[in-house]
């Protein structure tokens, strides 16, 4: 009896000795932690920036974050073919409205890039604000391993036949400077 | 002066006249020279005469000497060593004009010496008396097997000092123990420190003592009791009637809250102290046994054992327990005990009021640590889950209401542990303050022993259950009926009833 009193006892101590959580922001949409996360906007963003999953279907969607007056945007993105599949490309809902948005999108295998061009149809307005996502990509984790989505913003990401860079712009076609990216990170286990 | 004269006279006459007629009553003995059987006639003539001179200590007989036996043998042609018939010895009988004759046959018989010894009437032929020993051992054995026959063939009981040297103890003085006179305490309870004392000093193994019963006999036959041979005097009476050489007598004396011992131990020859010892104690009455058994060495001149040392240093319980394998309780007994576990150490020391008292505070805290060790446990759970659910949101407001969520379990959490901290830190100072607590009450501390001396010291009860709960009850050994007795007393006549 007192044996058994004094294990809990010991326990409770143990357990009063753990110490109070430090917290992990590591949301890439919280724009109070883009400044900790190294990245400013207007951004493109992974979201989930960062996913541990079992091999089988992934979902990433592409955020377009902290924008002011964007009506289109060009995306293109490079994965890693080896470990994973392409399913297919969904359009987002940054541009829903009562018209649909103009939204088509072209996958290379050969290359391992999607790319994504929408525009904003918008009745009262010409342009949207604040942070959405554009589209959604769906994959096949195929094997276990680290597998990153990244978003071609230089020549790191270009091919033979395409050199094109991701861009965002407003009504009148000006590009908006976009100031940070965020990838995303699949590990597959 | 002329009629003091007269007087002495009257009286060494009236003196002389008792004793001759004492010396008269006495019947009149010869010993002839036993037959002797596998054994030497001087060995046997030896052994013959051991029987003459110790016969000669019981004055119970006048006996005729040898050199008159062999006058006369010798007139008629005759040698003791062929006279060994009943006829040839009643035919001496009655030359030597004596009463009884004795005889007897000392034979051996492979490693065993055997005696027959007959005392017969010279007149009549008659068989007085009859006795008959074996003995094993050596032939010089057979000394002290003819002195004990020569009192047991008179009809007297043969010495202690002769029974214990026929037992082989014969280097040891013999000594006699009187039951120690009580003053202040009751007679059972002398008699039993007494008998302590003897067992005491029978330890020692350097004396013989004389059991109890036979000095009991003695008394008996003197007729005194034990509690009524208190003097000197009656002592060495009693001593030189039991054949021992030294006695031990003393008493046993209450004053107050202290008993004192006084022991003489004096020589019955000469009557002169050998060794005289007397202390004080106050106590428990159970220290007193060991103080007897102490005393029992001392008075021998004989170095204290270091076990009795101890168990007067220590105490009888704790003594006794300490020999029993539980080890005594000691303060630093109460003080780790309690810092096992709130309460143990009074429990320890048999403070169960304090025990439950220091228990319960425990209790008390240990259940407000547990509340706020549960509402810690919830503010994490909510910690986790604001913060996956913080982590997987896209909406914007979802996130930081989330994020807001998190901080504020947080900020449970961090309360939380600040209480737990404050309380545990109670907790932990009561639990020091109990093991503390213990030690300064526990056994053997000033306090003990002043609550101790209290409980002695209380005054007579005022009620009648209290009255009842105080029956004085004794354990004593009772010689005379030689068993172990319950002596209680009840106060029927107490002032208290009428009330």
């Amino acid at each position: 009896m007192n044996h058994k009193f004094l294990i809990k006892l010991c326990l409770l101590f143990f357990v009063l000795s753990c110490s109070i959580p430090t917290d992990i922001n590591d949301n890439p949409l919280d724009p109070e932690e883009a400044v900790v996360l190294e990245f400013d906007t207007p951004a493109l963003v992974c979201f989930p920036a960062l996913q541990n999953i079992p091999t089988g279907p992934v979902t990433i969607k592409l955020f377009a974050m902290g924008v002011t007056d964007l009506s289109g945007a060009y995306v293109k993105v490079k994965y890693e073919k080896t470990k994973l599949l392409y399913n297919q490309t969904i359009k987002g809902d940054f541009f829903n409205d009562v018209q649909d948005p103009i939204f088509f999108y072209e996958h290379n295998s050969t290359d391992g890039t999607i790319t994504v061009t929408t525009s904003f149809l918008g009745s009262d307005s010409v342009a949207v604000n604040g942070t959405g996502s554009l589209v959604e990509f769906q994959f096949t984790a195929t094997s276990v391993g680290t597998s990153t989505l990244s978003i071609v913003r230089d020549s790191t990401g270009f091919t033979e036949t395409d050199s094109s860079v991701c861009e965002l712009v407003g009504p009148n076609d000006e590009p908006i400077e976009i100031l940070g990216y965020m990838d995303g990170v699949i590990i597959a286990e | 002066m002329g009629a003091i004269r007269f007087t002495v006279l009257l009286c060494l006459i009236t003196v002389n006249y008792f004793l001759f007629a004492q010396e008269n009553t006495r019947p009149t003995v010869a010993i002839l020279d036993f037959e002797g059987q596998g054994i030497s006639l001087q060995e046997v003539q030896t052994l013959t005469e051991r029987m003459r001179t110790e016969i000669g200590n019981t004055n119970a007989i006048r006996l005729i000497e040898r050199k008159a036996i062999e006058s006369i043998m010798a007139e008629q042609g005759l040698a003791q060593s062929g006279c060994v018939s009943d006829e040839c010895a009643a035919e001496v009988g009655q030359l030597l004009g004596v009463q009884f004759m004795i005889n007897g046959l000392i034979g051996k018989l492979g490693d065993s010496y055997t005696i027959d010894v007959k005392m017969f009437s010279v007149e009549t032929g008659a068989t007085e008396r009859s006795k008959n020993v074996t003995h094993e051992g050596n032939i010089e054995g057979l000394l002290v097997e003819m002195q004990i026959l020569a009192w047991e063939i008179v009809g007297l009981s043969a010495p202690p000092a002769l029974k214990l040297k026929r037992a082989g103890e014969t280097e040891k003085p013999t000594v006699a123990i009187m039951d120690f006179e009580g003053r202040g305490i009751s007679m059972m309870e002398a008699q039993t420190l007494t008998d302590r004392f003897m067992t005491a000093m029978a330890n020692t193994q350097r004396v013989q003592l004389v059991d109890r019963a036979t000095m009991g006999d003695v008394l008996n036959e003197q007729g005194y009791s034990s509690s009524e041979c208190t003097s000197d005097e009656c002592a060495s009476e009693v001593g030189a009637m039991l054949g021992v050489q030294l006695m031990v007598n003393g008493s046993i004396g209450k004053i107050g809250n202290t008993y004192t011992i006084d022991a003489k131990m004096f020589s019955v020859a000469t009557g002169a102290a050998e060794s005289m010892k007397n202390l004080s104690y106050q106590g428990e009455v159970d220290g007193l046994i060991t103080e007897m058994e102490i005393l029992s060495w001392e008075i021998l001149g004989l170095q204290v054992p270091k076990e009795l040392q101890e168990k007067r240093r220590m105490g009888t319980q704790a003594y006794l327990q300490q020999q029993a394998g539980v080890a005594p309780k000691t303060q630093i007994g109460a003080l780790v005990r309690g810092l096992v576990f709130p309460g143990w150490g009074h429990l320890y020391s048999n403070e169960r009021k304090s025990a439950y008292r220091w228990m319960g505070v425990e209790a008390v805290m240990g259940g407000l640590i547990y509340a706020v060790y549960s509402s810690h446990q919830s503010a994490t759970a909510d910690y986790n889950n604001y913060n996956s659910l913080y982590q997987a949101e896209s909406d914007i407001n979802l996130m930081l209401e989330y994020k807001q969520n998190r901080n504020n379990s947080r900020n449970d959490i961090t309360t939380a542990v600040t209480q737990i901290t404050i309380l545990a830190g109670i907790t932990g100072t009561v639990w020091i303050a109990n093991a503390v607590h213990a030690y300064m009450n526990g056994p053997g501390s000033e306090k003990k022993k002043i609550e101790k001396k209290e409980k002695k010291d209380e005054p007579e009860p005022e009620t009648i259950e209290q009255s009842l709960s105080k029956v004085d009850i004794h354990l004593a050994y009772e010689p005379i009926l030689q068993q172990t007795q319950i002596n209680f007393s009840i106060p029927i006549d107490y002032s208290g009833f009428n009330k």
